[in-house]
Order: structure tokens, then C-alpha cells, then sequence
């Protein structure tokens, strides 16, 4: 984890979307030790997409099976407000049908739980970056 | 020595000519009555008892025309079914036709006589009767039980007063007869149908039926029962059924149909296996006593052959706790990588963070490691899980089998197995995903090389049966114990030291996902053959 080792600080809003507040927390933690300076933490699909609406985000790490409205039309939806947005795909559950239709929708990237944090890492610097 | 006069001697003493001559006449028109009764009791053809009847009544009186008529019973038209006539010079040979005096024999359904009956009052407006000219005439109704059923018809157009009162009485005797030897026809020929719509049934029955009088003899067998024996079915017949069980390897049933036959009990629905080892089947079993009154007159033993059902059945199960573990298996998977992104996640901060202990980034590292391998485990359940749909192309089956024992040549040689291919002379071709199929021969082919430690011979084969395409993979390993054969596809059965136990399961839902079937046949240190069906690409 280079961020967390050369203290250089991150640009940009990073939006993490996942029920699991465990999850949520961790993600907080890494994403702030590799030097992202604005971390915005939601557990619901909808709640991303209202704040999207009025708030600017640089980058999402959105998770594919949520309550209520799912990854997938969240991230359709995403991209619908913001076209040019960055969208991780994280799931637990990584099947074909999944990776295929998040490629579709326009996924920047796809993760899998367990996730591996050095790759996460660089997935994120890309993304910021990109 | 005085003589006593018996009373017939009496009688006859005091006869004179003209009264011997009519007892005698008499004597004789009894005699003809009684052969007609005698002679109708043997006759089971409608035709032939009418033509007995005219013949017996040209032989009572003298009549120029006679003839018989029944009633049809669909239609309920009159129809002449027997005539005859006595050649009569100059008024021609012409047969009796229907006229009033019929008409009214029908509607009043009692005897007409008549001395002349162009002269006499009831016809004198007769249209056929003035016509024909018709003198002397007799008709009686043929009725049984007051059922008309038809009519017996006697005429002269030569004389008047042909026939007398006696005359009549005697044909009217004869025609109740006949009605009656009629009505018994009808029932025998009733029952003849009746018997054979029910053998027709029994015969068309989708299960083999046999029935067993109550001496123990088979005296009826349907087509089914033929075909479930292996022989034809008027074979069955006249045997005890004891004996013809037992050649039949059918002992169980032999006991039910004795326990039936002896006590009087029926089985409904009672399962055995019968066949012995070369060709064993499951039996459904019912068996209904038959009865006449109180009188046991035997068994009626239905049988059906339910094995292919029960297997079915048990395919039809297992591949749906499969599909049950499989959802449950997408649940768990999702379920348990969650908790276990977030330790290794942790783990992974402790590690990389500054300042931490050595001993808690080295104990933080073996977190890491222990995740990864439950993350592992859940990797392949996942592959048995995902059910992902099969990119169809076309594959030639013999080309495509060839080439994944090709990829599999050299642990075929290292392990001593040899190949053999029996492939089909036809050509198979099948709608698969290359890249799943493979993953299925090569898991079976490596089950294959496994149970053969020492080496030993594993045959390809292949068969065009119905719409699918049948491959048999057969090696001649330790073979599946029979209380683990409804398991091996279940994710995590496994007999071996190594193995996570979801490769038969994999393989499994592959199958399905193609359309397929797979099953296994095994003995236990013979071998196992693994058969699978694939659907054919229809041409």
C-alpha cells in the first residue's frame, strides 16, 4: 500500500456504497490511510443517487447486491446522471452474468470480496487519476 | 282265462278308423314339436334356427308361402330374414311380401287367422292381400316375454280353409320357441361381446395383467404381461403359477399370489424386486380376488414393470436437491465472502499500516493466508453455483471426444490407462459449450484415472438413441460403493483424502445446464460407467 507508506494525499470525492456498515467502515479506513481526502459512506443505491444529483463524486465503489434498489440499476443510473463517473464494482457473489452486465452498464473496474487491498489500491488511483 | 282290458286297450278298442288316424296325425306333429325343441337347443346362428323353423312348420300344415320376419333392433323396420314357397303351377313362385295381415299381427301382437282372407271382413280394403289373392293365411308373433320380435307367416292363395284352429296352436307353439331359442342367441352373442370388449380392455391396459383361476392355472394373459416376461403372451397360459413364476426369477410374487389365493387377501400397490440379477425389475404390484358370491374363483394379478419410473423419479429428486443446494450455495457464498473480505481486509491494514508489532503483522499475514484459503473453497462452490448458461456452438461429439483425451494423453500414459474408443458409425453432433463440456470429460476421465491406482482400461462409448446423443465412459476401477452412488453429485461428498467434493457437481449442473442427464452405474470392485446424454442438434 503505497498511499499509506508515501503519505501523498488523493484528489477527488470517493463515494462508498454498501449495506454492510463492517464493510462501509473498512473501506472508510483503507481509502483514508492510501490518502483520499473526501470519503462519502452510503448504504443505500438510492441514497447515492440523491446525492449524486447534487454533489459532485470522483469516484464510486458500489456494491452489487444491495437491499432495495440493486448495484446494477444503481449503476445504470450513475452513469445516466453522470456519464464520465468512475464506478468499482464490488461484489461478494462474482458470477459471469455479473461481471458481463456490470462491463455493459459501464462499469470502470469490478472487484471481488475478499478483496485484495494492494490491487484495490491501484484500482483507485486509477480511477481517481483517469 | 278272462282277459283284463288295460285302459289304453280300452281306448283303442273303442277307436274307430277315422280317431286312430288323428291320434296317429297328432302322435306324429308331436314328435315333429319335440325334435324342433331338441334341435333348436344346440342352434347358435340366427339364420339356421329360422330355416329349421319354416322347415318344421311346411312339415305341420300345408302351406303354399311361408316366411319369417324380424324386427330390426336399430332401425325397427320389419325385414324378411327367411322364406320359402311350395311350387304352385300357374300362380308363380313369388315370395311373401309385408301385407295388412302382418300389419295387424305387429299392432295387435296376437295370432291372425284366417279361413279366406280376401273374403274376410278385416281385409276386404286390403290392398296386397286383394292383390295377392291370398286364401288360407296364418301369422303369429315371434314374442317372448311380451317382446314382439318378429313374425312367423304361413299362406295358400290356392285354397280357402288350408289351416285349422289346431294348425295355428301348433305354430304359435313354435313360434314362442323360436322367440325363446332367439333371445338365448342374443344373450350368447351379448356375452360373447361383452367377454371380448373386457378382454379388449385388459389387452390395452398399459399393465401387464394375468389372471389365475383357483387351481393355480394362468388362463388369461394380456399382450403386456407377454412383454414383461419376454415371451409371447398365449405362452403364459396353462401353467401353475408357481412353477411359472419361479423359472421366472419372480418369487416375491409368487408368495403374494399364494398368501391371495389361500387366505383371500388382495395386495394394493405392493412394490418387489423381481428378474433376478440378469434382468431385475421393480414391480408394482395389485392383486384383486375374483369372486362369485361367496366362491373365490381365483386371482387377477396387475403388474407394473416401475423401475425406468423410479429411477426417473429418483434422477428427478436429486437434480432438484441440486438445484436447492445450488441456490442455497449463491446465498452462502455472498453471505460468507462479506465477513470475510472485511478479516482479511483488516488483516491486510495491519499489516501494511506503520508502526504495528512484527508479531501482529506476522500473525495478521496468517489471517490473510487462512482467508484466502476459505476464499478458495468458496471459489469452487461458486463454479458449481453459478449456473452459467452454456455459449451454444456446434460440436462434432467424436471430433470434440477425441480431442479432450488427446489433452489428457499423458496422464492416461503416466498412470497406466489405456484408452479405448467405441464410438458410434454415425456421425453425432451436439449444441454445447466447448470449454464446459471439456471441464465434464476431463473431471470424469480424471475420476476415471483415479480409481484405477494399478492402471487398467478406460472405454469411450458412444450411441445415437432417440434425440440424444448417449457417451458411456466406463473404467474398470474400485467401482462406487452403493450407499455413496445417490451422493456423488452432492457439492462436498467426497471419498478422497484430497478434494473439495464439488466436481461431480460441477459436472452435474453442466449437464443440465446442456439439456442433459447424467447418471452412474457401478460395482463395487468391477467399475463404474458413467452415462451421460447430451441433446442432438436436430437436422
Amino acid at each position: 500500500m503505497d498511499g499509506a507508506t508515501h503519505g501523498k494525499s488523493l484528489e477527488g470525492t470517493v463515494l462508498v456504497v454498501d449495506d454492510d456498515p463492517q464493510s462501509r467502515d473498512l473501506l472508510n479506513y483503507f481509502l483514508r490511510l492510501i490518502g483520499c481526502q473526501q470519503i462519502v459512506a452510503m448504504e443505500s443505491g438510492e441514497e447515492a443517487i440523491d446525492y449524486l444529483l447534487s454533489n459532485v463524486a470522483d469516484l464510486v465503489l458500489l456494491d452489487y447486491r444491495l437491499p432495495g434498489m440493486n448495484g446494477l440499476v444503481a449503476l445504470r443510473q450513475m452513469k445516466q446522471i453522470r456519464p464520465n463517473l468512475a464506478v468499482i464494482m464490488v461484489t461478494a457473489y462474482p458470477t459471469h452474468e455479473a461481471m458481463l452486465q456490470s462491463i455493459q452498464e459501464g462499469a470502470y473496474d469490478l472487484v471481488v470480496k475478499p478483496l485484495d487491498l494492494q490491487n484495490l489500491e491501484k484500482q483507485v488511483i486509477r480511477g481517481l487519476t483517469a | 282265462m278272462t282277459h283284463v282290458y288295460s285302459r289304453e286297450e280300452v281306448i283303442v278298442e273303442t277307436l274307430g278308423q277315422e280317431d286312430l288316424k288323428r291320434l296317429l296325425e297328432d302322435h306324429k306333429r308331436l314328435l315333429i314339436l319335440y325334435g324342433f325343441a331338441n334341435a333348436i337347443s344346440m342352434i347358435l346362428d340366427i339364420e339356421l334356427l329360422l330355416h329349421e323353423a319354416m322347415n318344421v312348420v311346411f312339415g305341420l300344415v300345408d302351406a303354399e308361402r311361408g316366411a319369417i320376419f324380424l324386427l330390426d333392433s336399430k332401425t325397427g323396420q320389419l325385414v324378411r330374414r327367411v322364406s320359402r314357397v311350395k311350387q304352385s303351377g300357374d300362380k308363380g313362385t313369388d315370395r311373401v311380401s309385408k301385407n295388412e295381415v302382418i300389419d295387424l299381427v305387429l299392432q295387435e301382437k296376437k295370432a291372425v287367422f284366417t279361413l279366406d282372407a280376401i273374403a274376410d271382413s278385416r281385409f276386404e280394403k286390403s290392398r296386397s292381400v286383394q292383390s295377392q289373392n291370398i286364401r288360407s293365411c296364418m301369422c303369429v308373433p315371434l314374442a317372448s316375454q311380451h317382446r314382439v320380435l318378429g313374425i312367423l307367416y304361413v299362406d295358400s292363395r290356392l285354397q280357402t280353409g288350408n289351416f285349422s284352429k289346431e294348425q295355428l296352436t301348433l305354430v304359435s307353439g313354435i313360434a314362442n320357441q323360436t322367440a325363446v331359442a332367439l333371445e338365448n342367441i342374443e344373450s350368447v352373442h351379448r356375452l360373447k361381446e361383452e367377454r371380448k370388449r373386457v378382454e379388449d380392455i385388459l389387452k390395452a391396459l398399459p399393465v401387464a395383467i394375468i389372471s389365475i383361476d383357483e387351481t393355480g392355472v394362468i388362463s388369461f394373459a394380456n399382450p403386456q404381461a407377454g412383454k414383461l416376461f419376454g415371451i409371447p403372451e398365449e405362452d403364459c397360459l396353462g401353467h401353475l403359477y408357481s412353477s411359472f413364476f419361479e423359472a421366472h426369477s419372480c418369487s416375491p410374487l409368487q408368495d403374494l399370489v399364494a398368501s391371495a389365493l389361500q387366505e383371500g387377501r388382495g395386495v394394493i400397490l405392493e412394490e418387489v424386486t423381481c428378474g433376478g440379477s440378469e434382468k431385475e425389475m421393480l414391480l408394482q404390484i395389485n392383486i384383486v380376488l375374483l369372486r362369485e358370491g361367496i366362491a373365490q374363483k381365483g386371482v387377477l394379478v396387475a403388474l407394473d414393470d416401475v423401475t425406468e419410473k423410479k429411477r426417473l423419479e429418483r434422477e428427478i429428486a436429486n437434480s432438484e436437491k441440486l438445484s436447492a443446494i445450488g441456490e442455497m450455495a449463491a446465498g452462502l457464498i455472498h453471505e460468507i465472502n462479506n465477513p470475510l473480505s472485511i478479516i482479511s481486509g483488516r488483516a491486510q491494514l495491519l499489516v501494511f499500516e506503520k508502526g504495528k508489532d512484527a508479531e501482529i503483522k506476522r500473525a495478521a499475514t496468517l489471517i490473510r493466508e487462512q482467508v484466502d484459503r476459505a476464499s478458495a473453497i468458496t471459489d469452487k462452490l461458486l463454479n458449481f453455483a453459478r449456473q452459467k448458461s452454456p455459449q451454444l456452438s456446434c460440436l462434432s461429439l467424436h471430433e470434440f471426444l477425441t480431442q479432450c483425451l488427446e489433452t489428457m494423453e499423458e496422464q492416461f500414459v503416466s498412470k497406466k490407462v489405456s484408452v479405448e474408443k467405441k464410438f458410434s458409425d454415425v456421425s453425432m453432433t451436439v449444441m454445447g459449450d466447448r470449454e464446459q463440456l471439456e471441464e465434464v470429460f476431463v473431471n470424469l476421465a480424471r475420476n476415471a484415472i483415479q480409481a484405477m491406482p494399478q492402471g487398467g482400461r478406460f472405454i469411450v462409448t458412444t450411441q445415437r438413441e432417440m434425440g440424444n446423443a448417449v457417451i458411456l465412459l466406463t473404467d474398470a476401477g474400485c467401482g462406487i460403493p452403493p450407499e455413496h452412488l445417490s451422493k456423488i453429485f452432492i457439492p462436498f461428498f467426497t471419498t478422497k483424502s484430497r478434494g473439495t467434493g464439488l466436481g461431480l457437481s460441477i459436472v452435474h449442473g453442466i449437464v443440465k445446464n446442456h439439456g442433459g442427464t447424467l447418471r452412474v452405474e457401478s460395482q463395487v470392485g468391477k467399475g463404474s460407467t458413467f452415462i451421460l446424454t447430451l441433446p442432438l442438434m436436430s437436422t
